[in-house]
């Protein structure tokens, strides 16, 4: 039973990772590649400051606002760049996000990582084992979801799809875009920062490797399979990852052929996904193509 | 290459459901076994694989008398927190593991113990050596000696031999900062100078830190790697740039075959510390030669695989003396008398540490010689 | 002793190759308007493809470079065919993120049949031929030589072959105006496939010169794609010659960077990677058209 309580915990940190991402990369049609940095700092410094005594109510909101705020830095400089500067400089933040994580020795113990996070304690209740575990993140997820779901609903949201649909049209009608993609990155950060924080009290032990770049590509997949930019997408992309493949682990094959034979189903869903139905599961969101733009001098 | 391990990987599952499916009316005993079977770190992970499958065997032969059999339920811990967790969860519940041989990395070893704690399931590392392994939890063991074990001795040695600058050469990951770690402290303690230039895992090219260190003229060179590979790169790229030894090598820099035969030359007269293992024994000689029939190739970890060889026996004990049961099996450890296998003479402190350490050798034509 | 020389060296080195692979990127670019981020994966599939061949099947030297190359080809006109191509109507933005998953698909694929682990081609062990210079304060082998010679003979090669041949006049004019290049005749899709074809083989050569001089492993494509990405931005988007300039760029910042000491302080070498994205952060801020790009404000007409 603690088995599926442990699977589910880590279901809905994927989910809250998936569902972030798709806030400025489906939702807004803004391309980082940092995520895995968002929730790898997330996870550090909710885990350095309880470690050194604060309360995880003050460490939990730390993890999520520090990439918040870092997340408005970087967007400040690169958001405006068209959309490959911008991955570029994404996938160089996220390199150096890991690069000071294994050097800062001091702080983060480089590469021997922090073993031994407490269990949070909130009010005075400790959340130590896998189940209250899994109905304390199941809580803070739903929180999250309704949150973000009421957001990209309400007229904010329907900004940003049309800044990611058309961003002249939306500058034409007199909204400050920049300042739109800010705050979706930013709420992105935000809620990557939360699931770190989640992730390292659940694990108990982080190390700079938990968050490298190759992690992101099960977020991204997560996600494209999904849908982007459909609310349901994330959920749907969840489920079938772990429904339908995680059983993959029990296939009779020895196991150093599995990890790779998994990772690479994936990957092949993700190309054939984008190829042929680039709405995903989620299956709503329009396809947009831009006939005839492409073929205009650079 | 690549023909060869997926032959090994075919021949090995095949024994793994041979042991599975010849269990017949006799009682079986499942332990659970949790190491790195994917990645970077896989070379060991199969290598512990394979050494724990002769152990089950020789243990199978030993036990047909009383009717037994004992088998090992795999689970990948791929090397990291995350998968070593997920593993151990799905040991202990799904497959109700109260004895679990592993992690290898420490990664999975500290990830796994809170896990096995809460159940009061027993876990036992033949090959975690991060300190932080000392103080995981009461219910884990290991019969691999922690890092600083290795660092201050090569350390005390290092001082002996009148050498007053070391220039190291150290990976950024647990195992190698261990020994980096423990090897400064103890240098600097005897009056030496230790400078030092890390690498991160990914990076390939380390012929800035070569040269860097190089300017600085010591009296000898420190090689700290994670991996035999990475080893191989940075003696090749050192060779290239003309360093001369004496080197001092870590025990993964300094006890693998293929390294020691490719670079028999360069390394000649280089010291390395590792667990102490007499090569001569009737014992060790015949795991090396039941190892290469049943392998096709010689243990590309001899240390590692003993330790995990002998892990295996002593778990066997004494799950047939108390029981399969995690709280029996720490009361046996707890009041253990040692156990003389392979590895020689193991047994364990209040930690759960063994108390065995490690030794110096001397690397003479492609082999190492106890100074 | 200065170590000023063999840094400058060890820089000249790593530079050459990742030029190598920012050229194939600029290329693409040039036509497709996008930064295709399984470019590096390519280079290293071309390691392994020479690794199957020299090491497991033991075939000499020279072969095992041709069929690797070929493969490589065949491998990057595959994917433009059935993925890139069909895809160019699309957003800039779809382009990217199939990049993105086809690097992994190749990544993963390479995990799937070599396995992760590291790999050197030094199983042919044979001792490095070394040359000394100045002393003792250079060094460089035979090896290192080869590599540097063969980046500057293959950039050369292809910036006569842009300038001179009819098909390299064609993509030319294709990066400059595909539409205009279609009416007056010009075989989009065939020239489009022909870049990948030679920006692919490229890479794959540059892997293997890279995997001769470090190791190989599956993760190092993607190490690869991010500092060509780099180098193409420091260059200027587009520019042939700014891609050159910006691998040799990148690859001396980083090993003189981080090997200089200076007053006593030194960058710790395990900041190697740092320097590459602090440089990048710097251009994209101040400079983002690169040292010899187009001004983006000249360039109104571009995808977004």
């Amino acid at each position: 039973m603690n088995y599926f309580y442990h699977l589910a915990t880590l279901m809905c940190l994927y989910l809250l990772l998936a569902q972030s991402m798709n806030m400025y990369l489906g939702f807004t049609g803004i391309l980082a590649l940092c995520h895995i940095a968002f929730y790898g700092i997330g996870a550090y410094a909710s885990a350095l400051l309880v470690m050194h005594g604060a309360p995880f109510e003050l460490a939990f909101l730390a993890a999520g606002i520090l990439p918040a705020l870092l997340s408005i830095l970087l967007g400040l400089t690169s958001i405006r760049l068209k959309a490959d500067y911008l991955g570029i400089a994404t996938l160089g933040f996220a390199q150096i996000v890991s690069s000071i994580l294994q050097n800062w020795d001091s702080l983060t113990r480089g590469a021997l990582g922090l073993a031994g996070i407490p269990k949070p304690e909130i009010f005075g209740v400790t959340f130590a084992d896998k189940a209250s575990f899994f109905y304390l993140t199941a809580g803070i997820t739903a929180v999250l979801m309704f949150v973000m779901y009421r957001i990209l609903k309400s007229p904010f949201g329907r900004v940003l799809e049309t800044i990611r649909d058309d961003e002249v049209a939306a500058m034409s009608l007199g909204k400050n875009t920049v300042a739109y993609k800010l705050t979706a990155f930013g709420i992105g950060a935000l809620v990557a920062g939360f699931a770190g924080s989640l992730f390292a009290h659940f694990i108990t032990f982080i190390d700079p490797a938990s968050f490298v770049i190759n992690d992101l590509s099960l977020i991204l997949v997560i996600t494209v399979l999904g849908g982007l930019g459909t609310f349901r997408g994330p959920f749907l992309g969840v489920l079938a990852i772990m429904v339908f493949f995680e059983p993959l682990r029990f296939l009779p094959l020895p196991a150093e052929y599995l990890g790779p034979l998994r990772l690479w189903i994936y990957s092949l869903l993700f190309v054939l996904t984008l190829r042929f139905v680039p709405s995903g599961l989620g299956g709503l969101w329009k396809h947009r193509s831009r006939r005839g733009q492409q073929f205009t001098r650079y | 290459m690549f023909r060869k391990s997926l032959f090994t990987a075919v021949t090995l599952s095949s024994v793994l459901l041979a042991s599975c499916g010849g269990t017949g009316s006799a009682k079986t005993i499942t332990l659970g076994a949790l190491g790195p079977l994917t990645g970077d770190a896989s070379s060991y992970g199969i290598d512990m694989q394979n050494a724990a499958s002769l152990a089950v065997k020789d243990i199978n032969a030993a036990w047909a008398a009383e009717g037994m059999t004992l088998e090992l339920q795999w689970e990948n811990g791929a090397c990291n927190g995350k998968d070593g967790a997920t593993a151990a969860q799905k040991l202990v519940d799904v497959d109700g593991a109260q004895v679990i041989l592993g992690g290898f990395c420490s990664s999975e070893t500290l990830a796994a113990a809170p896990i096995t704690e809460a159940a009061k399931v027993l876990l036992f590392s033949p090959g975690s050596s991060s300190p932080d392994v000392t103080n995981a939890g009461d219910y884990v063991y290991r019969d691999w000696p922690s890092d600083s074990y290795q660092g201050t001795k090569l350390a005390e040695f290092a001082n002996e031999n009148g050498w007053k600058t070391v220039a190291m050469v150290s990976e950024e990951t647990d195992y190698a900062k261990g020994i980096a770690g423990a090897f400064t402290a103890r240098f600097q303690e005897l009056g030496g100078t230790v400078t030092e230039e890390k690498y991160l895992s990914e990076d390939t090219d380390f012929k800035t830190q070569i040269t860097k260190l190089n300017a600085g003229a010591p009296d000898a060179w420190f090689v700290n790697p994670q991996t035999p590979v990475k080893a191989d790169v940075l003696f090749k790229q050192m060779q290239d740039l003309g360093i001369e030894g004496p080197f001092l090598l870590n025990d993964v820099a300094g006890t693998s075959n293929d390294l020691l035969t490719n670079y028999k030359d360069y390394l000649e007269g280089s010291y390395t510390a590792t667990l102490y293992i007499d090569e001569e024994s009737e014992g060790v000689k015949a795991f090396k030669a039941n190892y290469e029939a049943t392998y096709g190739s010689q243990p590309n970890y001899l240390g590692y695989d003993l330790t995990t060889y002998d892990a295996v026996w002593i778990l066997a004990n004494a799950v047939l003396e108390v029981g399969n049961n995690g709280e029996a099996v720490k009361a046996y450890l707890d009041s253990f008398t040692g156990y003389d296998g392979l590895a020689g003479h193991t047994d364990f402190d209040a930690n759960g540490d063994p108390l065995a350490g490690h030794s110096v050798y001397k690397i003479v034509s492609g082999a190492i010689v106890k100074q | 002793m200065d170590i000023l020389p063999q840094l400058l060296i060890n820089g000249l080195i790593s530079g050459s190759t990742i030029a190598l692979i920012a050229v194939g990127l600029s290329l693409i670019f040039g036509v497709l308007k996008f930064m295709n981020f399984a470019h590096g994966e390519i280079a290293m599939l071309g390691a392994y493809f020479y690794y199957y061949f020299f090491i497991t099947l033991g075939w000499p030297v020279l072969p095992s470079m041709a069929i690797t190359v070929a493969l490589c080809a065949f491998v990057g006109f595959l994917f433009n065919r059935f993925i890139f191509w069909p895809l160019r109507k699309e957003s800039q933005w779809t382009l990217l993120i199939v990049s993105v998953g086809v690097g992994m698909l190749i990544k993963n694929s390479v995990q799937l049949v070599a396995s992760g682990s590291t790999r050197t081609y030094s199983q042919a062990n044979e001792p490095s031929v070394v040359h000394h210079f100045f002393g003792d304060a250079l060094i460089i082998t035979s090896n290192q030589i080869l590599i540097i010679v063969s980046a500057f003979v293959l950039m050369l090669g292809l910036f006569f072959f842009l300038k001179y041949s009819k098909l390299g006049k064609s993509i030319r004019a294709l990066s400059d105006n595909m539409s205009l290049a279609g009416v007056v005749g010009i075989d989009i899709r065939r020239s489009v496939d022909w870049i990948f074809v030679l920006s692919s083989a490229i890479a794959g050569f540059a892997g293997i010169l890279i995997a001769y001089e470090e190791s190989l492993t599956p993760n190092m494509g993607q190490h690869l794609s991010i500092l060509a990405f780099v180098a193409v931005i420091l260059g200027g988007l587009g520019s042939i010659p700014g891609a050159l300039v910006g691998g040799l760029l990148i690859g001396l910042l980083q090993d003189v960077g981080t090997g200089l000491t200076i007053g006593g302080y030194s960058i710790p070498s395990s900041y190697k990677s740092l320097i590459a994205f602090s440089v990048l952060i710097l251009f994209l801020l101040f400079r983002p058209r690169g040292l010899f790009g187009i001004s983006l404000e000249e360039d109104k007409s571009q995808k977004e």
